[in-house]
């Protein structure tokens, strides 16, 4: 596939909808909005012993450049060490879809659900360990 | 309502009382108003939640008239500009006051509070439940659950009219002099949720 194929299958046909079950304990889930167009996104990482996401899933209801940075975003972060996952900078998502300026939240959406994702993961392990 | 003379003004040209700094109803003076001049002072309301609406539309009506360019073609060309240029902002201004949540939205901004792209803060729990509303809603319309999609709507409208209680509460409370930052967030947060209520409510056809 070209460069640009790749891109716009995540407008076409994004990657990874769908959801884990919030309540196991090797999933992060985090839930975000943007209050100017009214867009809400989750996205949830599975990992494994290691720390490293194994899967990562989104729901995203707005606009399709909201889609397509989570499909983006759960592709870019599977494989990689929760650190890893964490340095992902929405700048870098906008640039690989080509966003106009006025889409820029939707890739600060993706960011900022990755991100919580991660928190809610690490809040869950926490608190494992400290039983 | 006793709104009558909010504005203060004589016309400069008649020294005729104006009820609006744009215009002045006796003679029909069109004034370039400085930029400071808020929404509620152009139609002579105080700056205040609490508005008469009949009040307003005929207020409008009567300023549109007034301002009209058809009722200035015979002006010089300046006046006409003037008079183009305060049409479109007269339009601007009863738009977002004719409109309580964006009449809120502007009250708050007015008072110095934040907009929703610095303060994207939202009551506590309302994105998680936006979705599941929206997630149980597509369900139930996958399995063809008339019962269950009507459940949902209910709990929509609901929740709105709620927020939009809330907002109104807010909004009045933001006259007083006591008014504190704390309770612009609040404001802020509930205007934030009320757009994601709105957004689904349409979705859902509430
Ligand atoms: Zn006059």
């Amino acid at each position: 596939m070209r460069y640009n194929e790749k891109v716009l299958e995540h407008y076409r046909n994004p990657k990874n909808v769908g959801s884990f079950d919030e309540q196991a304990e090797n999933v992060g889930t985090g839930i975000v909005g943007a209050p100017e167009c009214g867009d809400v996104m989750k996205l949830q990482i599975q990992v494994n012993e290691n720390n490293h996401i194994v899967d990562a899933r989104f729901k995203a209801y707005g606009c399709g450049s909201a889609i397509a940075s989570s499909s983006l975003a759960t592709e870019w972060i599977k494989g990689k060490t929760l650190d890893e996952a964490k340095q992902i900078k929405n700048t870098d998502i906008a640039s690989e879809l080509a966003l106009p300026p006025v889409k820029m939240h939707c890739s600060v959406l993706a960011e900022n659900a990755i991100k919580k994702a991660i928190e809610d993961l690490q809040r869950k392990k926490a608190k494992d360990n400290n039983k | 309502m006793e709104t009558q003379n909010l504005y203060p003004h004589r016309c400069s040209k008649c020294n005729a009382q104006m009820f609006s700094p744009v215009v002045c109803q006796s003679c029909q003076t069109l004034f370039d108003i400085e930029r400071d001049v808020d929404y509620f002072t152009m139609f002579g309301f105080e700056r205040k939640f609490d508005i008469d609406s009949e009040e307003l539309e005929k207020r409008f009506i009567e300023l549109s008239r007034l301002v009209h360019p058809d009722f200035h073609s015979n002006d010089v060309d300046n006046v006409m500009m003037l008079s183009m240029q305060i049409t479109s902002e007269l339009n601007q201004a009863y738009e977002t006051l004719s409109d309580p949540i964006k009449r809120a939205e502007y009250l708050l901004a007015l008072s110095g509070g934040p907009d929703a792209e610095k303060d994207k803060s939202t009551p506590e729990e309302l994105l998680p439940y936006i979705l599941h509303l929206r997630e149980s809603f597509e369900f139930a319309q996958a399995q063809d659950d008339k019962a269950k999609t009507d459940e949902i709507r209910q709990s929509i409208k609901v929740l709105k009219e709620q927020t939009e209680q809330r907002i109104f509460q807010l909004a009045r409370e933001l006259n007083s002099p006591s008014n504190d930052n704390s309770l612009r967030s609040e404001l802020r947060k509930q205007l934030n949720a009320i757009r994601y209520i709105n957004n689904l409510a349409r979705f859902v056809n509430v």
